[in-house]
């Protein structure tokens, strides 16, 4: 049995429902704490990504659900303002030393730091529409910061849900602040100061009225409705930004790039080759550089198999372990790579590469190159036979057109002819001892081989080959990133060849290259990447930093090439000699072998997605607008005209359709064509639109023109016009009486206007006129024709005139 | 009433301080991009231009198809709380409609309008809210309501947009009731007898039925004195009769103030127009008779009918908007009214100052004999004289 006497349920229910709206009005707060709390934190997640700095990230995370549980909800922990004041004042003293301690791209960074600090600061006050303000536009800001650092597809993921984030946030604060702007307390009568006068009761008050609706409206606007107005406005937006982005024009010829992130540092690649000094290589997968080949004549994408080769360094000189560039005639500098004025060679093979950025100025690509076009941001360093760039260009992503004549039915073969003739001698270097030579069982090994090949000295390039396959497939080397303890009393790669028979790349590739030496064929060690990662999405070849690689290139004097090689199609100048490439490197054995994983479709995919996002937003240039935007538009409306202006396919088309009609069991593919469905769904898409803006257009100029508004009023509501003028004269503070008839008012209005203004016949006229044809209208049942509508649209103005001239 | 073209005055949109806060980043962004030309700066201009647009775009979309009207009570008393009712539909039939606000405009001949705020959260498609505005009107008078301004800065606060609606509506704001006081009411009570018996003199016979008892004054008919009952009470006793009791009632207000009137002379006017007004109202509460009314200061003519509600309120409506005049118009007012009352009005002249009927200013008006004859039943009350409390107070 319940005690609770009535009185007290009745208390307790007149209690609830007090606190009701306060409650409502709480939940949208709420719901706005949350929001905020996470647009901090996605701000900073951005900027922090950005840098590569998890730290921050992890702590606004932690900062907004603290805050949310500790200040919003339960009030626990909440800052004072003078503690707030004090706490920003030291973090924006400390960002303030980081400023001037810095540089360039780090003071960005430091302000963005101090972002951050703020946000935490706010984070744990009381937050008032103020306070919410300033988290918006902290965390805005810091998201624009982050924008010129971060380049990944993900930046662009994100940007997407913190669009949608910052629009729940800012929807919500507004109807925030909207409640609260019209939530006053309950009117009370205001009253002046005494005044001289105390008869009279009413002589201080003040009149006042007050709205309503603040309270418990706040929360009932918030509901599935909204939130999908919500995502609509961020669907919306993300369209808009869309057709902005690719529209709006990118002046000037400079890169649009941004600041670049912090460049990589290059693994498994140097410049100079000391074996042994690396140790233990750490497969890197980072990204290096993408390359897509292209047909210069089409423009389509060039199709490529198998493994390719990137150039990287030439690498001549051997000695204690060293590869060294030492040039035959002495130094010869550097050159801007110019297109030659010749005619370019027909099999030539556009290849497009574009470079991360890297703490290195070597430039890749497939040898040997062929310039299309002038490009003074390209060197070529004759001596080390490598391709430069700018060192502030290495620093920023970095992209290049070569053409190239090494592609051959899609593979790159392994003869290359040499740009010019090679005096041999420094390519058969030997290191020595005291005279002796410094690798005598590299050598008694080779001279082992070639004795066991039974071929001749001159049969240079079966001779190479046999060494080749000795070393990559005897079994007798084994490859191994983290190669054995050297001793350090002999040469590296004797220590190879003779002790410890087990190395990676560069062991190989020295070793082939000094046995071939020693049998008196030229031999260099080049210093690039191979690849054979083909994302099928993107259509490019993906370089990574774990596809480092160094193989062998033996000269070959224009004599010792074999004559197939330079028959039939074969255009090439090889009047300098040629390049035969070796790989010698062993096969991978299991422990390094790469491993398809579940995710290998995933990373191909998001890789296609990096790519796509660099190509077309990150670095969406004049030129690249120009091609990949402006240039298809024009041909799709040049192309639409045209097919819609042919004859020919109108009739076509017409004759599909009439065959069709007759063709009713036969297989439509007969008469079917996509061309045509999609001809005719532009056709029909095209039309309904032109219909659709007509009728917008046709009812605008209907609403425009007053006497045909008028005339259609009139005919609808019959006494619109009347109550407009009804509505005109209460502003002159005359309003028709019940009793009184509409003449009579008129007559009454006539009297008061006259009085103000003299004697005016027009307002007795346009009184009379208005009356009168409300009383053919109203009684009459006879609509307006528009020369009536038009004389009672002027009687109207011609009172409205009056009115107002005596209100002024 | 609804927004349509035909009542809409004007559309305006305007840029909110928010907004032209969100346009200066938006610029700094914009700017950013091009000048450092950075992509994704680029990017975020226009996800940032995207929600300007839709702003621009909703304002105008949510505001389609919504009705307002406004609801008037007939008439209140001055320093009585009021409440305006404001209902708002959203025609729509897809597309519900968020933070719609609803300023009324309120304004009297001289003062400064006042502004009232009604706020709609919500308005889901097809359905209706009603909200309303409260307050108090301490200065008697006409009131404009209008026009209404519909206005809506959803969804983010940065642009809003308001559809003036030309729709007027007055209200009156009578003068405030006071009580009249017990000597008031035995005047008017005596007064009232003096009117039976001056109405049932001339028809003695018809006494009507029987209704009771009382002491013989000056003038009854000795036919009524009840003999025994005189004897038995040793006074002389006379019988009355149940007789109609209806009586006109003419209330005449004479506001005259001074050419530079000071806080007094206001409200002694006040006083006057509010003493008016009670007695009006307890005539017409009373029923029966006719009342007649009539106000110097403005032009308007008297109001003569049976006392009723609507008389009542029209009375009210008169005294609401009577103005005092520097003018001397008492005069014309006499001449105006006193033709039209009856033998047995009885007559109340309400003024700010002090009135002398046999003032030579009023010579012209007395020179009827039948006028003189009601003269001296004119009550005058003067309402600058501290003697007004004695009929009448107000809080």
């Amino acid at each position: 049995m319940n005690d609770t006497p009535p009185a007290a349920l009745a208390a307790g229910r007149r209690r609830r429902q007090n606190d009701r709206p306060r409650n409502t009005s709480m939940y949208l707060e709420r719901l706005l704490q949350i929001n905020m709390a996470a647009l901090a934190a996605l701000g900073t997640l951005m900027l922090g990504l950005g840098q590569r700095e998890p730290a921050l990230p992890v702590l606004m995370l932690i900062a907004a659900v603290g805050s949310v549980w500790l200040t919003d909800v339960t009030g626990w922990f909440q800052l004072n303002r003078t503690v707030a004041g004090l706490a920003a004042l030291i973090a924006t003293l400390v960002s303030a030393r980081n400023l001037l301690t810095y540089e360039g791209a780090l003071q960005i960074l430091a302000m963005a730091n101090l972002l951050i600090y703020l946000q935490v600061i706010l984070l744990f006050q009381r937050k008032d529409a103020r306070t919410y303000w300033q988290l918006a536009m902290l965390s805005f800001l810091q998201v624009v910061v982050a924008a010129p650092f971060s380049q990944g597809a993900w930046f662009g993921f994100m940007l997407v849900v913190y669009l949608f984030t910052a629009l729940s946030a800012l929807g919500l604060l507004f109807l925030h602040r909207e409640s609260l702007r019209h939530l006053r307390p309950p009117h009370e009568p205001r009253r002046r100061s005494p005044s001289a006068s105390q008869r009279w009761p009413l002589t201080t008050a003040i009149a006042s009225l007050t709205g309503s609706g603040g309270t418990g409206t706040a929360a009932t606007a918030v509901g599935r409705d909204l939130f999908a107005r919500l995502a609509w406005i961020g669907a919306t937006t993300l369209v808009f930004t869309a057709v902005m982005f690719f529209v709006v024009p990118r002046p000037g010829r400079s890169n649009w790039r941004g600041v670049a992130p912090a460049p990589k540092r290059l693994i498994g690649y140097s410049g100079r080759v000391t074996l042994g000094e690396l140790g233990q290589i750490v497969e890197d997968p980072d990204e290096v550089l993408r390359i897509h080949f292209e047909d210069p004549q089409s423009g389509q994408p060039y199709p490529v198999s198998g493994e390719i080769y990137l150039h990287g360094t030439a690498m001549t000189h051997y000695s204690g372990g060293q590869w060294l560039v030492r040039g035959g005639r002495g130094s010869r500098g550097m050159q801007i790579v110019r297109p030659s004025a010749g005619e370019k060679p027909d099999l030539l093979v556009d290849q497009k590469i574009t470079m991360e950025p890297l703490d290195r100025e070597e430039v890749f690509c497939v040898w040997p190159f062929v310039p299309l076009e002038a490009n003074e941001q390209l060197i070529f360093d004759q001596d080390r036979q490598r391709l430069l760039r700018p060192t502030y260009l290495a620093r920023s992503r970095f992209s290049f057109s070569l053409g190239t004549t090494a592609l051959r039915n899609g593979t790159q073969p392994v003869l290359a002819p040499a740009e010019r003739a090679i005096a041999p001698r420094f390519l058969l270097h030997m290191p020595t001892i005291d005279g002796a030579s410094a690798l005598p069982e590299l050598v008694a090994l080779a001279d082992r081989w070639a004795a066991d090949s039974g071929l001749r000295p001159n049969q240079r390039i079966a001779l190479a080959r046999h060494f080749e396959r000795q070393m990559a497939h005897s079994g007798q080397f084994r490859y191994s990133l983290d190669p054995p303890e050297r001793n350090p009393e002999v040469d590296p790669v004797e220590d190879f060849i003779a002790n410890n028979p087990v190395g990676h790349c560069e062991y190989f590739a020295t070793a082939l290259a000094l046995m071939l030496r020693s049998q008196g064929i030229p031999a260099r060690m080049i210093i690039g990447y191979k690849t054979d990662e083909w994302n099928q999405m993107g259509r490019f070849f993906q370089v990574r930093q774990l596809h480092a690689h160094t193989w062998v290139e033996v000269y070959l004097r224009p004599r010792d090439l074999p004559p197939e090689l330079i028959r039939g199609e074969d255009h090439w100048d090889w009047a300098a000699g040629g390049w035969l490439r070796l790989d010698a490197t062993a096969p991978a054995t299991d422990e390094i072998a790469p491993v398809a994983t579940h995710f290998s479709a995933w990373h191909r995919a998001v890789s296609w997605l990096d790519t796509v996002w660099s190509s077309y937003v990150v670095e969406m240039d004049g030129s690249r607008q120009r091609r990949a935007v402006y240039e298809p538009i024009v041909r799709a409306i040049r192309e639409t005209y045209e097919t819609l202006t042919d004859p020919q396919m109108w009739k076509a088309l017409f004759q599909h359709l009439t065959t069709a009609l007759r063709l009713r069991g036969e297989s439509i593919r007969q008469w079917f064509s996509w061309r045509g469905a999609l001809v005719a769904g532009t056709i029909c898409a095209a039309l309904t639109l032109l219909g659709w803006l007509g009728f917008r257009v046709a009812r605008k100029l209907y609403h425009a023109r007053a006497p045909t508004v008028v005339s259609r009023l009139a005919n609808r509501g019959r006494v619109e016009f009347y109550r407009r003028l009804e509505n005109l004269l209460a502003r002159r503070g005359l309003t028709r009486s019940a009793g009184q008839t509409q003449r009579e008012f008129a007559r009454v209005a006539a009297s008061r206007l006259r009085d103000g203004e003299g004697a005016n016949p027009a307002v007795d006229d346009a009184l009379e006129e208005i009356v009168g044809a409300f009383y053919r209208v109203r009684f009459g049942d006879r609509p307006l024709d528009t020369r009536h509508a038009q004389t009672v649209e002027h009687a109207l103005r011609t009172i409205a005139q009056v009115v107002e001239a005596e209100r002024r | 009433m609804k927004p349509s073209a035909a009542s809409r005055r004007q559309v305006r949109l305007a840029i909110c301080r928010e907004g032209w806060y969100y346009l200066v980043v938006l610029a700094f962004v914009f700017g950013g991009a091009m000048l450092r030309q950075i992509n994704l700066l680029l990017a975020m201009a226009g996800m940032m231009a995207g929600p300007m647009l839709l702003s621009w775009r909703l304002v105008v979309v949510l505001q389609r198809g919504l009705t307002v009207h406004r609801k008037v009570p007939r008439g209140i008393f001055a320093g009585n709380p009021i409440s305006i009712g404001v209902h708002l539909a959203n025609g729509r039939r897809r597309g519900a409609s968020w933070a719609v606000a609803v300023e009324d405009e309120v304004v009297q001949d001289g003062s400064p309008p006042m502004r009232p705020e009604v706020y709609f959260g919500h308005i889901p498609a097809g359905e209706s809210r009603a909200k309303a505005y409260h307050g108090c009107l301490p200065r008697r008078g006409q009131y404009r309501l209008g026009p209404l301004r519909l206005s809506t800065r959803f969804p983010f606060g940065l642009l809003r947009r308001t559809i003036t609606v030309d729709e007027i509506d007055h209200i009156y704001v009578y003068p405030k009731l006071g009580k009249l006081t017990r000597h008031w009411l035995h005047r008017h009570h005596e007064a009232l007898e003096g009117t039976q018996r001056q109405r049932q003199q001339p028809r003695a016979g018809a006494e009507g039925d029987f209704f009771g008892l009382r002491q013989w004054r000056h003038g009854d008919n000795r036919r009524w004195i009840h003999w025994r009952s005189s004897a038995r009470h040793e006074t002389l006793v006379v019988r009355q009769f149940e007789q109609p009791r209806n009586r006109d009632v003419a209330v005449l207000v004479d506001l005259w103030q001074p050419a530079q009137a000071g806080a007094e002379e206001l409200a002694t006017v006040e006083l006057a127009v509010s003493f008016a007004a009670t007695v009006v109202a307890e005539a017409c509460r009373r029923s029966g008779g006719e009342l007649l009314l009539a106000t110097t200061g403005d032009d308007r003519q008297p109001i003569r009918g049976a006392m009723s509600g609507p008389l009542l309120h029209e009375a009210m409506q008169q005294l609401a908007v009577a103005r005092a005049a520097p003018e001397d118009r008492l005069a014309q007012m006499l001449d105006a009214t006193l033709g039209r009352m009856g033998a047995g009005t009885e007559v109340v002249l309400i003024s700010t100052r002090s009135v002398d009927l046999a003032d030579d200013g009023l010579g012209e008006v007395w020179r009827d004999p039948a006028r003189r004859a009601l003269r001296r039943r004119i009550r005058c009350i003067d309402a600058s004289s501290e003697a007004l409390q004695r009929y009448y107070h107000v809080e």
